[in-house]
């Protein structure tokens, strides 16, 4: 097999505000905007961004729950943006989900072994012999007895249930698995456990990760390369560790200042980044990220910044870090020492 | 929301044990009020033949005769043996209340479950299902009626016709309310068909509403069902119903009240039997409403 696993080429997704009747236009959120990146098999790919920039559309537009507006995902080099539902069924056994919420993510009237055991029997029928077999033997691979088929989610802590939700993504044998804030409903404790059994499973299976968070943390714990968004865009997408070396994007090296650091000597920063998050509705013009960035330049008003890739093997959204041609031009107002970044630490 | 509600745990339906009954019986009693009392009419009006007597025979020596022994609760204006026909009219009663609820609440789901679902048929159907709402129920059973003539069968379908929109609605409402959660997601992404995931994610959230919505259901076709017969055009009127009771004893009120007052007893307890079930149910699927009140 040539190529990469997962491939996504431009994808856009905008919600409609209402539906348009009599008004020539309808507002639209703009949730996800010319977003591009690939997944080589085996590799964890993380995407980080704060709350509301797209990151969990960008995985309900892989698992084509929701319909893309422009774009391509290419799966294994189909395109499943643009299948029927019924071609649909069939591509969806190589890529499956793990759930942010351990809790409404298992139907509280099904059993642990009718759960974990229900993708398999979509597509092929089991006695219940070999659903029993199939059933212990997903509990087995996630960590749990095979006397747990028989409970309720309600009879189960989250971290159980976050490994059944784990266990029902595996029932299918795929190459991806798409974890959308897989771990950030459950406890420290609890998260570490199921971090490294995603780990240990990838190890396995040689299975390929998109995982979803808001938590650096865990990023930095498992990620091979991470991609950065911003309203909707990727502004920065690098191997891990670089990332966490050296951050390039103005914004990726803000939400790493902005990320708590267990390490009560190091003087925190004042708000790496004034100003909120504008609204994806009626976006910045350019840059989406102009208005608070503290490099920003003319330049980053009028034009959106490429993504250009850089020597370490990173691409950059940036006009000034990572011009695509001339050198960017004056910036827009003064740099304050207090934007700049201490000596990332190791 | 989902972390505090965890503790508030709704029964689960379908996974309902004997051995429970008798503690959820101690939880919920009007639950065991009412299906206890209901229970007790179905059985009775079953069990008629074996202990009442004919409903039907008149004798015009025995007119409007009080309680005795051979006629517990006397005899009406054509000497008809007014116990007999009070029992044999619970077995009208209901029938026609339970039918009508199970065939609206049948159809309502159905059409409900759909129109949740698909956005297209919602926008047709529920604009229909408005129309039919706006139909008074008795003055649809009166055309209905008239135009096939008196019988029971008619009269399940005049009922439900337009108690099904209700049904559909409340049904609607849940299921736009389920579809939306990750684990009907989650069976999509498993690689489900519709109809498997209408049928084993979404349907079951409905039966606790459906349940109570058909127990409202139940009693307002029961009183329907008595004014309807109560005015000439329900049961056909050879058929003892507690509605024909009524009206044919009206007259004789001050003569012999037991006439009018044994069917109507019987009428208010069934109804009130049906809202009690149907109010224990609720608090049973439901805790916080309980509490709420």
């Amino acid at each position: 097999m040539t190529g990469p696993l997962l491939k996504v080429e431009n994808l856009t997704k905008h919600y409609p505000l209402g539906a348009g009747f009599l008004k020539k236009t309808i507002p639209t959120i703009r949730a996800v905007e010319d977003v591009s990146f690939t997944v080589e098999a085996g590799e964890t790919l993380c995407i980080v961004g704060e709350s509301g920039c797209g990151k969990s559309t960008v995985a309900r537009l892989l698992m084509r729950l929701v319909d893309p507006t422009g774009g391509r995902v290419l799966i294994d080099g189909t395109d499943i943006a643009g299948l029927r539902k019924q071609e649909l069924r069939a591509h969806r056994r190589r890529m499956q989900m793990v759930f942010q919420d351990p809790y409404s993510s298992l139907n509280p009237r099904l059993t642990a072994g009718q759960i974990i055991t229900e993708p398999v029997e979509n597509f092929e029928r089991l006695t219940r012999k070999q659903r029993n077999a199939l059933a212990a033997d997903l509990l087995q691979k996630v960590g749990m007895a095979p006397e747990m088929m028989h409970r309720l989610p309600s009879e189960l802590s989250g971290g159980q249930r976050q490994r059944l939700g784990i266990a029902r993504a595996l029932s299918l044998n795929p190459s991806l698995i798409i974890a959308d804030e897989a771990v950030s409903a459950l406890d420290v404790s609890v998260q570490a456990q199921i971090l490294n059994l995603l780990l240990d499973l990838q190890q396995q299976m040689g299975l390929a990760f998109v995982f979803i968070s808001h938590d650096l943390g865990v990023v930095e714990h498992i990620a091979h390369r991470v991609a950065v968004m911003y309203l909707g865009r990727i502004v920065e997408l690098a191997p891990s560790e670089a990332l966490f070396a050296k951050p390039v994007h103005p914004y990726t090296e803000a939400l790493l200042a902005a990320a708590p650091v267990p390490d009560p000597t190091r003087v925190r920063l004042e708000a790496p980044v004034e100003g909120e998050v504008p609204s994806p509705i009626n976006p910045p013009t350019g840059c989406a990220f102009h208005p608070r960035c503290p490099l920003a330049v003319e330049r980053c008003r009028i034009e959106v910044p490429p993504l250009v890739p850089m020597a370490d093997g990173r691409v950059v959204a940036c006009h000034v870090r990572a011009p695509a041609t001339e050198s960017p031009g004056p910036r827009l107002r003064q740099p304050n020492r207090r934007h700049t970044v201490p000596e990332a630490n190791a | 929301m989902t972390l505090l509600s965890a503790p508030v745990k709704a029964a689960p339906i379908g996974r309902l044990r004997l051995s429970e009954i008798p503690r959820l019986a101690r939880r919920h009693p009007l639950v065991l009020a009412g299906g206890g009392l209901l229970a007790l009419l179905i059985i009775l009006a079953l069990a008629a033949p074996l202990y009442a007597g004919d409903p039907v025979n008149m004798d015009p020596f025995k007119r409007l005769q009080p309680p005795s022994a051979e006629m517990w609760f006397g005899s009406d204006n054509l000497g008809r043996d007014v116990f007999a026909r009070t029992i044999f009219g619970a077995r009208i009663s209901l029938v026609v209340g339970l039918l009508s609820a199970a065939s609206a609440a049948v159809v309502g789901l159905l059409i409900g479950v759909v129109a949740g679902y698909s956005r297209g048929f919602d926008n047709i159907v529920m604009r229909i299902m408005d129309g039919l709402m706006s139909i008074p129920t008795i003055l649809l059973a009166i055309a209905l009626i008239s135009l096939t003539g008196p019988g029971i069968g008619i009269l399940i379908v005049a009922i439900a016709i337009p108690e099904t929109p209700a049904v559909a609605r409340l049904v609607r409402s849940v299921v736009l309310g389920v579809r939306e959660r990750p684990y009907v997601e989650a069976a999509l992404c498993g690689g489900a068909r519709l109809p498997k995931v209408l049928w084993r994610h979404i349907l079951p959230s409905t039966i606790p509403a459906l349940m109570v919505q058909g127990a409202t259901v139940c009693a307002s076709a029961i009183l329907t069902e008595a004014g309807l017969s109560f005015l000439g055009v329900g049961v056909p009127p050879e058929i003892p119903s507690w509605g024909n009771m009524i009206a044919s004893s009206r007259l004789y009120l001050a003569i012999a009240p037991l006439t009018i007052f044994a069917p109507g007893i019987c009428l208010a307890v069934t109804v009130l039997a049906v809202n009690l079930l149907g109010d224990g149910l609720r608090d049973m699927f439901d805790p916080r409403a309980k509490r709420r009140r």
